[in-house]
């Protein structure tokens, strides 16, 4: 409830941006357009004692103007050397938008799909980067007056991981995830070209809940994003747990990510 | 004979500029950040028929030039916003036209498209002149709601030509709805 406050309170500052750095929101990238994403997630690790490092690379294509698709690669050295260890698709489908000058109101649904042969240790479900499993989600953002606030819920359901790896006894299959983020743009004070580098501030509240056992977390991740010639993407976020009753990978983690766009090249 | 032909194709290189859609002024709406800007500015530069693009990044104002002898539509600049991920708010195009006489629900051929005319008084006009596209997805509901109030015609509603519109307009064929 805190955390909404705190949340709602920085939404009536912000003046900004939507393409949140932990969250999708329900804008899709340009039809007929390409884009490379390659996210590091630096994971404090405590069970076993490293630093741990979650490399994404991702392959995001606009199909048209309402559905867009991801492909990714999933690699980590969680208790072992570096190795792909999964890969994942994602796609989303804006059904509903309502744009006005500097406004709009938007919703999409998606989805994600992968396989992960990785070790299964942690109570904490996660399709995107440590489980086998698929997630559906519904996503609502609006864009008013340029403060942009997006809402995010889904349903997960995983299987134990490949090689052997399986969910341990007691462990939950199923999780409910929500989000909520807003976004704050810092520079420029007034476009006047494309090559302007927009330097956002982000704050994001990122939440499961395990109904089979009770578990649940929040996050709060504040986060950083440059955007270099309104095409290239550089997000530094930072992810802590404001509460929580199930063990995680990490309850501390750093986020680097660099996206770029090619626009029209299919 | 050979000077019948240069006198011909004169002629029609005369009637060809007159056909010919200029300039268009384009307000996307749905957008604040320069990145969703620059996917609308890169997807109407993709355009065949597009010479320049000039922006207004915080009024989210496209300028754009035509190249000369490229047939240009609206549902084109409409099209490349919409595939970008967001909407127009509002299209105007500026032609040259040849000594014209419009009055409410004329409908003209020019620049290779068949165009509506809605609340307009009669009038005789010539040389350059810029419009205002009106149709659905190229306004404001609030304001697709007051035009559909001004017409009868239910070809503003499908933007085909029906049984409603002038003789000589093929039934289904797209009608621009313009005013000036």
């Amino acid at each position: 409830m805190m955390g909404l406050c705190c949340a709602l309170f920085f939404a009536r500052a912000a003046t900004a941006q939507e393409l949140f750095n932990f969250a999708e929101p329900a804008s899709n990238m340009p039809a007929k357009s390409l884009g490379i994403r390659l996210t590091n997630n630096v994971l404090d690790e405590q069970h076993l004692g490293q630093t741990t490092h979650q490399f994404l690379p991702e392959l995001m294509w606009g199909v048209n103007k309402r559905l867009m698709l991801h492909a990714e690669g999933i690699a980590n050295n969680s208790g072992t050397p570096f190795r792909f260890v999964g890969a994942g698709v994602y796609a989303k489908y804006r059904f509903y938008t309502q744009d006005q000058v500097h406004k709009h109101f938007r919703m999409a649904v998606f989805t994600r799909a992968a396989f992960n042969n990785g070790h299964v240790h942690y109570q904490e479900l996660e399709v995107n980067g440590m489980n086998t499993g698929a997630e559906l989600g519904l996503i609502a953002t609006q864009l008013l007056h340029k403060q942009a606030l997006s809402a995010t819920v889904s349903y997960e359901q995983i299987d134990n991981n490949g090689r052997g790896n399986t969910i341990h006894l007691g462990n939950a299959f199923r999780a409910v995830n929500y989000s909520f983020s807003t976004g704050r743009l810092i520079l420029p004070k007034s476009y006047t070209s494309y090559k302007q580098t927009n330097f956002n501030l982000m704050l994001e509240f990122l939440g499961q809940y395990q109904p089979e056992v009770g578990r649940h977390y929040v996050d709060i991740a504040p986060s950083l994003q440059f955007i270099i010639h309104s095409q290239t993407r550089v997000d530094i976020g930072y992810r802590h747990q404001l509460t929580g009753s199930m063990d995680r990978m990490a309850t501390n983690s750093l986020m680097l990510r660099v996206e770029h766009l090619l626009f029209n090249v299919i | 004979m050979k000077k019948v032909i240069i006198i011909v194709a004169l002629l029609m290189s005369t009637l060809h500029s007159f056909a010919q859609i200029q300039s268009a002024s384009l307000v996307a709406s749905g957008l604040t950040c320069s990145m969703c800007s620059k996917s609308i500015f890169k997807a109407l530069e993709k355009l065949p028929s597009v010479k320049s693009v000039d922006v207004d990044l915080d009024k989210s104002v496209f300028t754009i030039q035509f190249k000369e002898g490229i047939k240009v539509e609206p549902d084109d600049i409409l099209n490349a916003v919409t595939d970008a991920g967001f909407a127009v708010a509002d299209l105007k195009m500026t032609a040259l036209f040849p000594a014209t006489k419009i009055e409410k629900d004329t409908h003209l051929e020019f620049a290779g498209a068949t165009y509506h005319f809605l609340n307009v008084t009669a009038q005789n006009f010539s040389g350059q002149k810029t419009f205002t596209v009106v149709d659905k997805n190229y306004v404001s509901t609030t304001d697709y709601r007051r035009f559909k109030k001004s017409t009868d015609m239910k070809c503003y509603e499908t933007g085909r030509a029906e049984n409603c519109c002038a003789e000589g307009v093929a039934k289904g064929k797209r009608v621009y709805h313009i005013t000036l």
